[in-house]
């Protein structure tokens, strides 16, 4: 179990344009571009992004489950255990920014400053992304040198799994008390900056690297 | 110390051997064990795989105690046997090639992250590297080689403590992926530069990926030290083919690349994972002969964060060191140092960097608080959102430690004076901690008054360095700047000083310039003077505001005349882009001009550019000759509905879109009260909730703003509202509309259960629904009366619903 408590971060300011609706290769006025970098840079003062990883060895693969050594945990579903089925190890994840980003949002809002606030969700949108990213590509390197490829990290409620699986990857990692990161009866994560994910090991012979994933990640925005 | 290994290298090439752990696995070793318990196990096995290699051609064999600490088998249950498997690994590489070849014991990371991206903390890392080192060396290696380390916190850790355990060279290894990167992005010559100046006596890089993947990091560490480089690359990338690790590169193409790695001035030559005696082999005969390239390359001063490296002194161009994480005067940041919180302190330290230092001095010292604690956080904190080095400063040599020990590169300590006492207690931290240290000319008697008394104070600062083994090249000494009010003299005796350090010590020089304007008015016209004169007399290194930026301007003017900036290549770049960002505006708007833009009354205008801070006084404006009511709706709700169509063209985005909202609701609060006088109502009811279970409620925000902008009263009811609340206010406010919010498809039905429920009693009301996962056919098979597919749309719908009722 890989538990991080500081993780650096970069924030990708054309994916903070993206979920703020900019479209294609539109510019954006400067009062604008600065306005997005100030709350950025405000953002990576106080959020907190950490994150916890666990790699299980698969057991066996049935239909609708995947079934790992050493451990009660199961996989389950019939699409995820597809999307799986070349995999001998999947690594689970979950990461977050905290709590506090929340809060300011709903003072900027309650200060009419919505612009403000809904830029700020835009970049938490890409710090828990970034957070993940890092994981992901800490994950991807450890595969590659012990003759792995991965494939793109998937997550419950999006299409190919579901959503309850939250819950049961949270009791995996323990993220409640790790991480301060909690699944709600609705099965979604508090704080509202979350992943939660899985990443597939592939023996690097069986399937070479897919470049630029398949839209299936989790995006928690 | 043993220093064979290191006479070897200075006449010849020394082979070193292939891969351990992937020999072992073809052997039959089962992952279910740790590869180190076969020294025990099958002590023959080993020995045969180091004498192949030595037959081969490896002159230096490597030990199989890569995972030999307490921390890795622990997984085994087998901490307790870290002096026992890590002395039998030395002694069966020994066995193997005796006294004709090296033994290099091996120490791998310890699988977890250290702080502050881990766990564990940086003690912790050093006493389980200690008590490796402490057995491979009692057990009689020639050699300790750290190898594979992605994370320079934890190779420092390592580093540090293999050098207080060991009197045997330490060789350090990292490794490198894509982007000439470690894991946690070091470049190779920042690692080059920290571990130099830890004491490493040889640098290099191992496993990452096949010769080719490393190439450009092995170019880039020859060229960044002077030290001798080793170089282990995996016999290419490995792959598993049924269910087998196979390692594709050819020994004779790992040997070509050898050549050119020892071309580059490679010393210490090799291989790594899937490697084989054959590699090893075709990689020795390739450099049989070759003599070592001797790199005699001159280095100024450089200081590192994590992944940048900064250059101080010679003639290059001087630096900046920003001044503002610092609690004196500020009490914001007093309160927040206090509190143990770093939000202002990460923010400062992202502004500096943005604003362009290159250096940020770090200074947590409040009276009555735990200096060491906080200047740990503190460090952590700065290091997690900015690459720049830092200065860490204080007087206390405890919250010194624990800054260094936190840090994550090479840091300038800020500072030592010439008094005995200082000198003793902080310059060994800096030899331990391989910082660089700013000497301030001050002695036992206080600051001397003359520019030569100041030399002295720093010559003896340099004398006492020296003699904890600290390089002339990492000190900084500050003549000290005093305000000039008090003594006339005093800026010219600092200038002269500066000048003598330069010209009889060849030492770098800083200097914290505000204090001379102290108690004077227009303080900055004298700092800035004053930074310029320094600046010309050969100052290196400036602690000074970089927010300030006319201060800035200065000091890149100061650049060029004092001859540090060559070609004016930081001015030019500097100021074409301020001279580049003005011109961009004036044809810009000349342009906007031309086109013959749609022009639209001041109050749309307003609204539609979102000029918030203006909207008040322009409503106040034209209240004295239109109707409060008739501002809203010829010009406030037309233009609300233009930025509607900008928004949905594409032409606006959301931040727009709700600059324009925020703009109306400001305009709406001035003219609320006249509308209120005038008895004018509301365009309707609408009570807005996300429902139950669900927490995500931003785009139901949005969607209350702009209804309310449109005239509507709007009842917000918040997020995680239960279905009967919702019914229950909406029977309360006589609602026309509910408007209901849900991000999941976990949290949709309850939109179904409220339509029902207000079927069920035949209410009154209609009931829009939107959210992310929420579409037109879900609102429809629902029985839903509109959807919101964004806040423009739901209040247009809103808007027939309720007219539709009318």
């Amino acid at each position: 179990m890989f538990i991080l408590r500081q993780i650096p971060i970069q924030l990708d300011y054309s994916e903070v344009y993206r979920y703020l609706g900019l479209k294609g290769n539109k510019s954006v006025e400067q009062n604008f571009s600065n306005l997005v970098r100030e709350i950025g840079d405000y953002a990576l003062s106080f959020m907190e992004p950490r994150g916890i990883y666990h790699t299980l060895k698969i057991e066996s693969i049935e239909k609708d489950r995947i079934f790992f050594r050493n451990t009660e945990f199961q996989l389950k579903g019939e699409k995820i255990a597809r999307y799986m089925s070349k995999c001998v190890r999947i690594t689970f994840l979950a990461v977050t920014i905290g709590e506090e980003i929340d809060s300011v949002i709903e003072q900027l809002f309650n200060e009419g400053k919505s612009a403000e606030a809904v830029i700020l969700d835009a970049v938490g949108s890409d710090a828990v992304e970034q957070a993940a990213n890092w994981i992901d590509n800490a994950i991807s390197r450890q595969a590659k040198t012990k003759g792995f490829v991965t494939l793109s990290r998937v997550s419950p409620g999006y299409g190919l799994w579901n959503i309850e699986a939250n819950l049961d990857i949270s009791r995996l990692l323990n993220t409640e008390d790790e991480i301060g990161l909690r699944i709600l009866e609705s099965f979604q994560l508090v704080p509202r900056k979350s992943v939660i994910a899985a990443k597939g090991w592939v023996p690097a012979g069986v399937i070479r690297e897919k470049k630029g994933g398949d839209s299936l990640e989790n995006r928690n925005t | 110390m043993k220093t064979e290994i290191l006479n070897y290298i200075k006449s010849k090439i020394l082979v070193f051997d292939g891969a351990m752990g992937t020999e072992l696995q073809k052997m039959g070793l089962s992952e279910n064990e740790p590869p180190e318990i076969w020294n025990i196990k099958k002590p023959e096995l080993i020995v045969k795989i180091h004498r192949a290699y030595f037959k081969a051609g490896a002159k230096a064999v490597t030990t199989n105690t890569f995972g030999a600490n307490r921390m890795k088998l622990a997984e085994y249950g087998l901490a307790h046997r870290v002096e026992e498997l890590n002395t039998a690994g030395v002694r069966l590489a020994r066995k193997a090639v005796g006294s004709e070849g090296f033994v290099a014991a091996s120490i791998g990371p310890l699988g977890v992250f250290i702080e502050p991206l881990g766990e564990l903390s940086f003690d912790e890392a050093y006493e389980i590297f200690f008590e490796q080192a402490k057995a491979l060396t009692k057990a009689g290696a020639d050699a300790i080689i750290l190898e594979t380390m992605s994370d320079l916190g934890e190779i420092r850790a390592a580093l540090l403590a293999v050098k207080d355990a060991a009197d045997i060279p330490v060789i350090t290894s990292m490794t490198y992926a894509e982007g000439e990167r470690t894991l946690t992005g070091t470049d190779p010559e920042t690692a080059a530069v920290v571990l130099e100046s830890l004491g490493a006596d040889v640098i290099g890089v191992n496993c990452s990926g096949g010769p080719r993947e490393l190439e450009k990091v092995v170019e880039i560490l020859c060229s960044s030290t002077n030290l001798p480089i080793l170089v282990e690359p995996n016999a290419g990338m490995p792959e598993l083919i049924n269910g087998c690790t196979v390692f594709k590169e050819s020994p004779q193409n790992m040997a070509t690349f050898a050549r050119k790695f020892a071309s580059f001035g490679a010393v210490m030559i090799g291989s790594c994972c899937g490697s084989t005696p054959e590699h090893t082999a075709a990689i020795a005969g390739e450099l049989k002969g070759l003599k070592p390239i001797k790199r005699t390359k001159h280095f100024p001063l450089r200081v590192t964060g994590r992944s940048k490296t900064e250059k101080i002194g010679g003639s290059g161009f001087p630096v900046i060191i920003g001044e503002r994480i610092n609690p004196t005067g500020k009490k914001h940041l007093t309160d927040e140092i206090r509190e143990g919180k770093t939000t202002i302190i990460k923010a400062e330290a992202i502004s500096q960097e943005k604003a362009g230092a290159h250096l940020l001095d770090v200074n947590v010292g409040v009276p009555g608080v735990d200096e060491p604690l906080l200047m740990k956080t503190a460090v952590q904190a700065v290091q997690s959102v900015v690459n720049t080095p830092l200065v860490l400063d204080s007087s206390n040599p405890q919250a010194l430690e624990a800054g260094l020990k936190a840090y994550h590169g090479k840091a300038v300590v800020n500072s030592v004076t010439a008094e005995a006492e200082s000198m003793e207690k902080i310059l060994p931290l800096v030899k331990r901690y391989g910082a660089a240290v700013i000497g301030l000319c001050l002695n036992e008697r206080g600051i001397p008054e003359s520019a030569v008394e100041r030399l002295a104070a720093a010559e003896r600062i340099l004398s006492y360095a020296e003699k904890f083994g600290i390089h002339s090249q990492n000190l900084i000494i500050d003549s000290l700047t005093l305000t000039v009010s008090a003594e006339p003299r005093s800026a010219l005796v600092t200038l002269e000083s500066i000048e003598l350090v330069k010209e009889k010590l060849g030492l770098s020089t800083v200097l914290g310039v505000s204090n001379i304007s102290y108690g004077l008015p227009m303080r900055s016209m004298l700092n800035r003077a004053f930074l310029a004169a320094a600046l010309e007399r050969g100052l290196d290194a400036a602690i000074i505001n970089p927010l300030d930026e006319d201060m800035m301007d200065i000091f890149y003017a100061g650049a060029v005349i004092a001859g540090r900036d060559k070609n004016a290549e930081h001015y030019v770049k500097r100021f074409s882009k301020i001279a580049h960002d003005q011109k961009e505006k004036t044809p810009r708007e000349d342009k906007e001009k031309l086109k013959g833009e749609q022009t639209f009354h001041p109050l749309m205008e307003a609204v539609i550019k979102g000029e918030k801070e203006n909207i008040a006084a322009l409503v106040e404006k034209y209240l004295k000759d239109i109707k409060p009511m008739d501002i809203l709706n010829k010009y406030l709700i037309p233009a609300l509905e233009e930025v509607g169509r900008k928004y949905e063209k594409g032409e606006y985005f959301l931040p727009q879109l709700m600059l324009s909202a925020d703009t109306m609701q400001e305009a709406f609060k001035r003219l609320k009260p006249e509308l209120e006088k005038g008895g004018e109502s509301s365009r309707g009811t609408v009570v807005l909730a996300t429902v139950r279970g669900d927490i995500h409620d931003i785009g139901k925000n949005i969607v209350a703003i702009m209804l309310r902008n449109h005239g509507f009263n709007v009842v917000d009811l918040g997020k995680n509202v239960p279905n009967e609340k919702i019914i229950e206010a909406a029977k309360e406010t006589n609602a026309e509309v509910i408007g209901l919010s849900a991000l999941m498809t976990t949290t949709m039905p309850r939109m179904g259960e409220i339509i029902d429920m207000i079927k069920e009693n035949n209410l009154p009301f209609k009931v829009i629904v939107g959210g992310a996962a929420v579409t037109e056919k879900y609102a429809q098979e629902i029985g839903a009366d509109g959807y919101g597919k964004d806040a423009v749309a739901a209040v247009n719908i809103v808007s027939k619903l309720i007219e539709g009722k009318n």
